[in-house]
Parts: C-alpha cells; sequence; structure tokens
C-alpha cells in the first residue's frame, strides 16, 4: 500500500477535501463526459448525479451574497438561518465557494443513522445510547404540572408498570371540570383518546408531558419517569389560572410547572401581571419552566436606537389565517417613558395614520379593514410607553395586495434612552419586512421572559427519526448547534434570558392517537405510539424533568436556587461558548453535574 | 381605499377574561367586593395582591384607579 499525502483547505470538511482531491486526481467517470463537453444544449446544467449536497457556513451573510457564483439550472443554495445554507452545487461550485473569503466552513452532509434517543445522552442521563440511566434520581415524590393541549391518558407513558396511571389530578379548562386520579383512572380505560377527560386532539400535550415525565415505552423514556403529574389541559388564555391550580393542588410537595406556550402581546420586560403572578408563586420547592419560543427566524420583532430628529420606515405583511378567519394583527412598540416618538401607520394606497397622543386611541375604519391605534403608558420599575396598533380585516377575502404593503414609520423627537423595540402578537400573523431594525434577538416570548420562570431555547440532537413513511431525516440541521428557529434573548430590560439551552430537535416520545399529531405520517409512527417533532416546546420538558430530579434530590431548593445550578452546571462547548448568550443561555443542560452540585 | 377617522364607540358589555395586580395602598378585599358589587363574574385569587376576573371593558377600566389590570392574551404551543 502506497502512502500518498495532500493538504487540506482548513475551511472545507475531510470528506470535501477528499472528493475535491479525487477529482482533481482522476476524474470521476460523469465528471469525465462533462468535460468532454456532452452536455448537449444545456452546457451549464449538471447532472444531477454531478451534485454534492453541502452545508455551508458564513462569516458574514451579506458579503457572501454579493459573491455567489453563478449556479447551473439544478444547481441550488438555500438560506437556512443564521449564517448557514444549504447547498446542492457542482464540484466546481464546490470549489468556488471554498475560495470565497466570506465561505468560513464547508462541510457535506452527513448520511444520518438513526439515534433512538440522542437527546438522553446529551443531558447525561446516560453515557450511551442504549445504556442504563446514569443518575439514581427518577423524580420519586415529586409533582409534574403540564399546562398544555391535552392528554392521551391511553399511552402507557403515562402509566406504571402495573398499568395505573401516575397522575394526581387533571382540571380542562375547555370545560372547567375536575378530575381525581380515581376518575380518570376509571374513565381511561382503553385506547380511546380523545374521548376520555382531558384528551388530546392536537397532540402537543401528550408528547410534552410524556418528555419531561414519561414511563419506559419502546426504548424512550421521559427524563423523570418517577415523578407524578397534575396536568392541565389549558383554552391558552386561563394560564395564570392554570398555575395556580397546579400549585394549590401539590399543597406542600415539590412541584414544577412546565409551559411550552407564549405570546408576544407584552413588555418584554418582566412586568407583565402573569410573570409577576409567577414571580410570586414559586419559591421553596415550587418552579415554573417555560419554553423560550420559536419566533427567532419569523421576522416579527423589530428594534434599535434612534437619536432625536432619526426615523426609520419598516414595512411590513399581515398573513392570513386558517378559513374561515380574517387576517388579524397587531403590533405593539415599546419604549422609555423618557423618549418621545411619532409614530405612524401607512396604508398600502399610502393613507398616513398617526398614532395618538399617549392616553388616547384613534379608531379608523374602511371597507375592508378596521383600525385601532393607540398609545398608554405601562407602569414598571422603569416605566415604558406602549404603542398598540390593531389591524382587523373584514373577511378572508382581502387581496394579497392590501395584506402585504403596510409601512410603520417610526420618528424619534427627544430621546434619553433612544431604544424602541416592537413585535406582532405572535409568530403566524404578521411579519416585518427586510430592514436593518428587524432582529432576531429579544424574539424570546411571554411568559418567558418573566423574572419568575426558567427560560429553555432548543439545540439540535437528532436529524433522523422513523415515521409512518418510513426512515426520515432532516440534513439540513447541524447536530450540536441552536435550532434555527429557537427565539433569542436578551429581554427588552437587558436580562439573560434563555437560561438553558436542551434538547428540542428532534425528539421523539409519546404520540396521541386520534390527534391532529397523528394525521403526519412523516412524523407519527401511529402503530408504536410515538411522534417525532421539534421546537422549544420538546426543549422545556427536558428542563422540566431535570428540575424534578433536582427536587427530589432536595425538597427544599428554591427557584432561585434551581437556576443557579443549572447555570453553573451548564455544558459548554464550541457551538454555545463559554459565558451567558442570547441564544443558548448559559449552556446546554447536563443533569448529571447539576444533581452532583445539589 | 380611504379610511374614515371614526368616533370610538361605546365599550363592549360583552366580558373579557383580565388579570389584575392590587396597586400599593389599595385594599384587595374592597377591590373584591366593587368588582363583585358592579357585576365581575369568576373572580379568583391567585396569589394575595392577584386577581382573576371576567369583567367588561368599561368595568376594567374603571377599575385600573385601584390595580394594574390586563387582558388574559391568546398564547400557542412552541412545538412543529
Amino acid at each position: 500500500m502506497q502512502r500518498s499525502s495532500y493538504k487540506v483547505v482548513a475551511k472545507a470538511s475531510l470528506s470535501l477535501a477528499s472528493m475535491l482531491r479525487r477529482r482533481v486526481k482522476k476524474l470521476a467517470p460523469n465528471m469525465a463526459i462533462r468535460s468532454a463537453g456532452f452536455r448537449g444544449a444545456q452546457p451549464n446544467a449538471v447532472r444531477k448525479e454531478d451534485l454534492v449536497s453541502l452545508l455551508l457556513e458564513t462569516t458574514d451573510e451579506s458579503d457572501f451574497t454579493k459573491v455567489v457564483p453563478t449556479l447551473g439550472s439544478n444547481e441550488s443554495l438555500d438560506h437556512l438561518g443564521e449564517n448557514i445554507y444549504s447547498a446542492s452545487v457542482s464540484l466546481d461550485v464546490a470549489e468556488r465557494l471554498l475560495k470565497l473569503p466570506s465561505v468560513k466552513r464547508l462541510q457535506t452532509k452527513k448520511k444520518a443513522t438513526l439515534h433512538l434517543d440522542a437527546a438522553t445522552t446529551d443531558i447525561s442521563i446516560r453515557s450511551t445510547l442504549s445504556g442504563p440511566r446514569v443518575v439514581q434520581e427518577t423524580g420519586k415524590g415529586v409533582l409534574i404540572g403540564i399546562v398544555d393541549s391535552g392528554f392521551d391518558l391511553s399511552h402507557p407513558m403515562f402509566r406504571d408498570s402495573a398499568g395505573k396511571l401516575r397522575v394526581d389530578g387533571l382540571l380542562d379548562q375547555t370545560t372547567n371540570q375536575q378530575f381525581t386520579t380515581a376518575q380518570l383512572q376509571a374513565q381511561w380505560n382503553g385506547p380511546q383518546n380523545p374521548a376520555g377527560p382531558g384528551g388530546d386532539d392536537d397532540g402537543h400535550g401528550t408528547h410534552v408531558a410524556t418528555i419531561a415525565g414519561g414511563t419506559k415505552f419502546k426504548g424512550f423514556e421521559g427524563v423523570a419517569p418517577g415523578a407524578r403529574f397534575l396536568l392541565v389541559k389549558t383554552n391558552f388564555v386561563d394560564t395564570a389560572n392554570a398555575v395556580r391550580w397546579v400549585f394549590n393542588k401539590a399543597g406542600t410537595k415539590p412541584c414544577v410547572i412546565n409551559m411550552s406556550l407564549g405570546h408576544h402581546w407584552g413588555a418584554h420586560d418582566g412586568t407583565e401581571v402573569e410573570e409577576r403572578l409567577h414571580e410570586r408563586l414559586v419559591g421553596r420547592g415550587k418552579v415554573i419552566v417555560v419554553s423560550a419560543g420559536n419566533e427567532r427566524a419569523d421576522q416579527i420583532h423589530i428594534g434599535g436606537r434612534f437619536v432625536p430628529g432619526s426615523s426609520e420606515t419598516v414595512g411590513f405583511r399581515v398573513l392570513r389565517q386558517p378559513p374561515p378567519d380574517a387576517p388579524f394583527a397587531v403590533v405593539t412598540l415599546w419604549y422609555s417613558a423618557t423618549d418621545t416618538f411619532d409614530v405612524e401607520l401607512i396604508s398600502p394606497s399610502g393613507q398616513v395614520m398617526s398614532v395618538p397622543s399617549t392616553g388616547n386611541v384613534d379608531q379608523f375604519s374602511s371597507s375592508q379593514v378596521d383600525l385601532e391605534l393607540g398609545r398608554s403608558t405601562h407602569a414598571g420599575p422603569t416605566p415604558a410607553i406602549k404603542v398598540q396598533m390593531q389591524l382587523a380585516f373584514h373577511s378572508a377575502a382581502v387581496s394579497n395586495n392590501f395584506l402585504n404593503n403596510w409601512k410603520l414609520r417610526i420618528r424619534c423627537t427627544s430621546a434619553t434612552v433612544g431604544r424602541i423595540d416592537g413585535w406582532f402578537n405572535n409568530s403566524g400573523y404578521g411579519e416585518f419586512k427586510s430592514h436593518a431594525l428587524v432582529e432576531s434577538a429579544r424574539t424570546i416570548g411571554l411568559p418567558a421572559t418573566g423574572k419568575g420562570c426558567i427560560a429553555v431555547a432548543s439545540h439540535v440532537t437528532d436529524n433522523a427519526w422513523k415515521s409512518d413513511d418510513g426512515n426520515e431525516i432532516d440534513q439540513n440541521v447541524l447536530i450540536g448547534r441552536s435550532s434555527p428557529f429557537s427565539s433569542m434573548g436578551p429581554t427588552r430590560d437587558e436580562r439573560q434570558k434563555p437560561e438553558i439551552s436542551a434538547p428540542g430537535q428532534y425528539l421523539t416520545s409519546g404520540l396521541a392517537a386520534n390527534s391532529t399529531s397523528s394525521e403526519a405520517t412523516d412524523r407519527a409512527l401511529n402503530n408504536q405510539r410515538l411522534l417525532t417533532i421539534e421546537g422549544t416546546s420538546m426543549a422545556a420538558p427536558m428542563v422540566t424533568g431535570a428540575v424534578a430530579l433536582l427536587l427530589q434530590k432536595k425538597r427544599t431548593l428554591t427557584a432561585d436556587a434551581i437556576r443557579g445550578l443549572l447555570a453553573s452546571a451548564a455544558r459548554v462547548d464550541a457551538h454555545s461558548g463559554a459565558v451567558w448568550n442570547p441564544t443558548y443561555g448559559f449552556g446546554k443542560l447536563d443533569i448529571a453535574k447539576a444533581l452532583s452540585l445539589v | 381605499m380611504a379610511f374614515k377617522k371614526v368616533t370610538q364607540t361605546s365599550a363592549s358589555l360583552e366580558p373579557i377574561g383580565a388579570l389584575l395586580e392590587v396597586l400599593p395602598g389599595q385594599n384587595e378585599q374592597a377591590l373584591i367586593a366593587w368588582l363583585r358589587d358592579h357585576g365581575a363574574t369568576e373572580i379568583e385569587q391567585l396569589a394575595p395582591g392577584f386577581l382573576s376576573v371576567n369583567a367588561p371593558a368599561s368595568m376594567l377600566r374603571d377599575a385600573e384607579a385601584m390595580a394594574r389590570v390586563e387582558i388574559k392574551h391568546a398564547k400557542i404551543m412552541h412545538g412543529r
């Protein structure tokens, strides 16, 4: 065997370097044909079999977009977010990309292997994928409260080895009914979801709850399988009441509540009444965990500093709602009460409507939409001014032109702070068009911005799963990196949120039978009663389960102490960085280390 | 398409779910009694100083003299 060496360009992965090397040394047959000019009438058309699939990371996105090579008709370059592109290009183009100064890293997409449960090794509950748990705690003696879409209590992950429910009570806010363990046991006596009390039409709540505390099932196990549940099927409005109900039911027992939900109506500074309520309710043995949100790339936030006299105009579009609902969106803007801003809404036809002075609301109406523009003061440690603009369309039958061409003009007239931030009420209602003020930062939602809760971001631990459609692979995500959707901090008042990142992409756990999720054949494995989905919704219950283990070890730990333990024990790596940052918080969840610090 | 500025319509009598945080110096029991007397429903004390109520917008505006009042907003799930 003869040894030969060649130099590898530092920013190319070894596999890509090898491919490029092979091509230079000896053309692969299909490339040889191309070189000989056998391309017919389409000299720029690269054959699909000649393409390589790559992930590309740029140093500076704006520099990169100016120098992208011309692509052939079969080649593609797709922006995945956060300086990452997916490329399907010829080796010629790959080589040219590699020479661009703005390309930081180019690597081939790896063929994924099916991981059963990489998340549990990532958070150090197991040292190997198929190995036993390496932590003694199971959450025994601790209550896990889940506020979510409902629960398929026929699923074995909610039951102990004797088939008995591990649920101490359930509140259904959609019917305003409560159920005891005995009532639930009697009425959930078969695979009948969603017919039983608190059933799960959506599938989200079942998945979230079983991640936090599901009994081992088909190789998958929740983080705290020894804990018991207090469950709230919420109406997604009365979540404050849900939290109160869970802590009331828990009494003196240690209890951690998971909320994988949120919104963007508020000041994003921890001063909303619901957030202040959470502050009041948490304490010794009482903890609340909230998902950060999935809005990083949704263009729902603008923010920036202004000097007196400066002005910016930002375009936005209102998004359609599922029929028959009419489009509806609310934009709120927040700035220091020591500053003054003029704000105007400009309609697609160019009509300018000014937001009135503080304490006033103006209403405007046309044949297609009602507008409400108001300004008010917002109490808090640092008083703020809130501007609210509501657009309520009369029907779903509205033209794209009329939805897509709204503008917001902001002019600073005096400033001591000078910063203004604005959000759509939530993802899916409206989005700002590209503009320097559009930020991925400060997309963390409420109540995750609250001072009383632990806010959780998501990172990638798996890119392959099994579904009814077969083996699924998402080659566009990088294992170990932050999920491209995971909302970022800090809060509007610059507090460090999220606190921690946990596996949220992709997670396999319990599937609610006969739910919307069970109809997603690329995500559901119906005959195994398993579902694979993604989101900070899935990351939050990993932390919730971890908190249950900590509370088992020491039931008097306060919410602040647990926040400190998770931060101190957080695993840092090349992705997360060594200090708090708005993407990963203090780092990645490390349960074994956190337990060792108690 | 021209927009016409319209006069503020009278506030709806439809009850709205809201969270109230009693302002410093105000008496919580007096606020609860006031809410009850004025027809608010589903009054629930969530913690000392924090109430959940259903009441018409006009009543909630009046309650702002005694408490911070916030409409309960709809949330969305963070799974996909």
